[in-house]
């Protein structure tokens, strides 16, 4: 009995590592094959957002709390980052790492408030916090150059190798990306992970069993935002000039967009909200205007039809999507038909 | 006098309202006491007041002898004390292995540094808590649905998989709160079978608040009658079943 449940639990992980080798794999060669730049800065632009999204994947996908506001973690490894290398002259890992503990900082002393309400209250205050984070960067001019933000961020060199074409950012940034996804993919597959969602699930239940959720909910804040600075510092490198308006609330609200899409409760499905929300608004360019309210209304589709999103797990959705009714619907039309024989 | 756990003189207010008044019991080890009264009596409030969801207004708790009262819930599982909801407090949209290994986090010593690089220590104690939560399935007839996701499944399974969370935190006492509340007779009293099976097993005290008599009646070794928040009577099953108050308590004055 023992043996056999075993095997069915390799054979499951093994499955997944499969299929994750295999997209690893064509995304290491998609630079080959693909000569076009424009697209291989778009996969790069990606990347960078796969990473924000794990972090926000943990806080609101793992640990069931809303943060509306959480570009703005974003924002301040960011800043952190571009001014570490410009103004105190840090190399790239240095500054990257300076990021992502200056946003994790942050995002645990945000987190304190947050212990004692519920969900929807702490949307409130992480959106407040962004609107704060804006606040700051556009008027203290001396720091973070007001609306003009920060200029000319040298490019990151690596053990003397100077990145500076598309193709180097590309991987490095995809090795960034690969290794948030095994770092986050281990916390959530160990007991942390299954304490974080148990406060998801059911806080109260969670507590019963000794999980200290308080703890916890520090803990995810913190990572998350670890992630969120890192991705932030990685941007700021990548496109070398970075100002407030890349931080405002419609990227927040993308990010969460990213999320539900990909599915909440699942990393490779961060990744592939990321990629969505990247790629496809490119593709209907020529309406820019309406590129938010597009959005939208794939949101709308996405909670009818698959409201755990692409990857999330069924249990997320219930039955209450219109596909299920749909389903149902038939399922007792059926029922009633044999009834009549 | 040193009874397992001891209430003694417990009073649970809120505002006006008395829940529970006055009210002194105890357990000793390896029994099964059951709690009855009609609803609205109280008996929730007491498992409340107990394992620290709501502090006591006044009285004490002693616990192996110990004082443990107003200790908050988190601090129970490390006590050996555990419990069930009334309305399932489970972790739907994890897997039911999930929700059972969770209740393994306070014998897991791997930090985090552990589980970010999975480190052997890391896979050992990972590997003692499937181990002991396949254990517990398997006692719980659970196995076979240990990949599903516990939203999925009917709710029978569900209160079963309740229990069996708290099983697997090793509790020196249960306490279980309406178990076989909405299952149909049958689902109860395999439910019943399974938990006096477990007690037995693991050499558990339980303290069990439910409805249907019938199980009352043949489980419990032992019962307290409340209501209004103070007790009606305290005896064995057929003491309580002849007892005049609670027969009025029930069926009202005839």
């Amino acid at each position: 009995m023992n043996m056999k449940t075993l095997n069915k639990f390799s054979l499951s992980r093994n499955k997944a590592l499969v299929a994750y080798l295999i997209v690893l794999l064509l995304m290491i060669i998609a630079p080959l094959v693909i000569k076009d730049a424009f697209i291989l800065r778009l996969f790069t632009t990606t990347y960078i957002f796969s990473i924000v999204c794990f972090g926000n994947m943990l806080v609101v996908g793992y640990t069931g709390m809303l943060c509306l506001g959480f570009v703005a973690f974003y924002g301040i490894g960011s800043y952190a980052g571009a001014l570490a290398a410009k103004e105190l002259g840090f190399g790239f890992l240095l500054s990257v790492l300076f990021a992502g503990i200056v946003a994790a900082i942050v995002g645990f002393v945000i987190s304190l408030p947050c212990l004692r309400l519920s969900v929807d209250f702490v949307g409130l205050i992480t959106t407040s916090f962004l609107n704060i984070f804006l606040a700051i960067a556009r008027n203290w001019r001396s720091l973070t150059g007001g609306p003009n933000g920060v200029t000319g961020i040298p490019r990151p060199v690596i053990f003397g190798y100077r990145i500076a074409s598309v193709t180097s950012f590309y991987y490095l940034m995809l090795i960034f990306m690969v290794l948030s996804f095994i770092l986050l993919n281990n916390i959530i597959h160990s007991k942390y992970g299954r304490m974080l969602q148990g406060i998801r699930d059911n806080e109260l239940g969670a507590v019963s069993v000794g999980v200290d959720s308080r703890k916890m909910k520090i803990f995810a804040f913190t990572v998350g935002s670890l992630f969120a600075g890192i991705a932030g510092s990685l941007y700021s490198f990548y496109i070398s000039a970075i100002n407030p308006d890349n931080f405002i609330f419609n990227i927040s609200t993308q990010i969460m967009q990213m999320c539900v899409l990909g599915g909440m409760g699942s990393l490779p499905g961060a990744v592939i909200g990321a990629a969505f929300f990247t790629v496809v608004p490119e593709l209907y360019r020529s309406l820019a205007l309406y590129r938010i309210g597009l959005g939208g209304i794939i949101m709308v589709l996405c909670m009818l039809f698959r409201p755990q999103g692409l990857l999330g797990s069924r249990a997320f959705a219930g039955d209450k999507g219109f596909a299920d009714r749909i389903k149902r619907a038939r399922v007792v039309a059926q029922q009633k038909k044999a009834a009549a024989k | 006098m040193s009874h397992f756990l001891e209430v003694e003189h417990l009073k649970m207010y809120f505002g006006g309202v008395k829940a529970v008044d006055d009210l002194s019991f105890y357990v000793d080890e390896h029994e099964l006491l059951g709690i009855i009264g009609p609803n609205g009596s109280g008996k929730t409030t007491v498992f409340n007041g107990v394992t620290g969801i709501y502090k006591p207004t006044g009285g004490k708790v002693i616990f192996d002898g110990k004082d443990i009262t107003g200790q908050s819930l988190r601090n129970m599982v490390y006590l050996g004390i555990s419990r069930t909801f009334q309305n399932l407090r489970i972790f739907k949209a994890m897997t039911v292995l999930d929700n059972i290994m969770i209740g393994d986090t306070k014998n897991n010593h791997s930090n985090l540094f552990n589980a970010v690089f999975h480190t052997p220590r890391y896979r050992k104690y990972e590997e003692e808590a499937r181990q002991n939560a396949l254990e517990i399935l398997e006692m719980t007839g659970l196995t076979e649905y240990r990949n599903k996701y516990v939203g999925s499944l009917p709710y029978g399974m569900q209160k079963r998989i309740e229990f069996a969370r708290a099983v697997v935190v090793n509790p020196k006492l249960l306490l279980l709160d309406e178990p076989a509340a909405g299952l149909n007779s049958k689902e109860a009293e395999e439910l019943m079978e399974l938990i006096i099976e477990v007690k037995n097993r693991k050499g558990f005290t339980i303290i069990m608040i439910d409805h249907n008599m019938k199980i009352m009646m043949s489980s419990a070794e032992r019962i307290v009658a409340m209501e209004t928040g103070q007790l009606l009577a305290e005896g064995t099953p057929s003491e309580i079943q002849n007892d005049p108050d609670v027969i009025k308590a029930y069926l009202g004055e005839g």
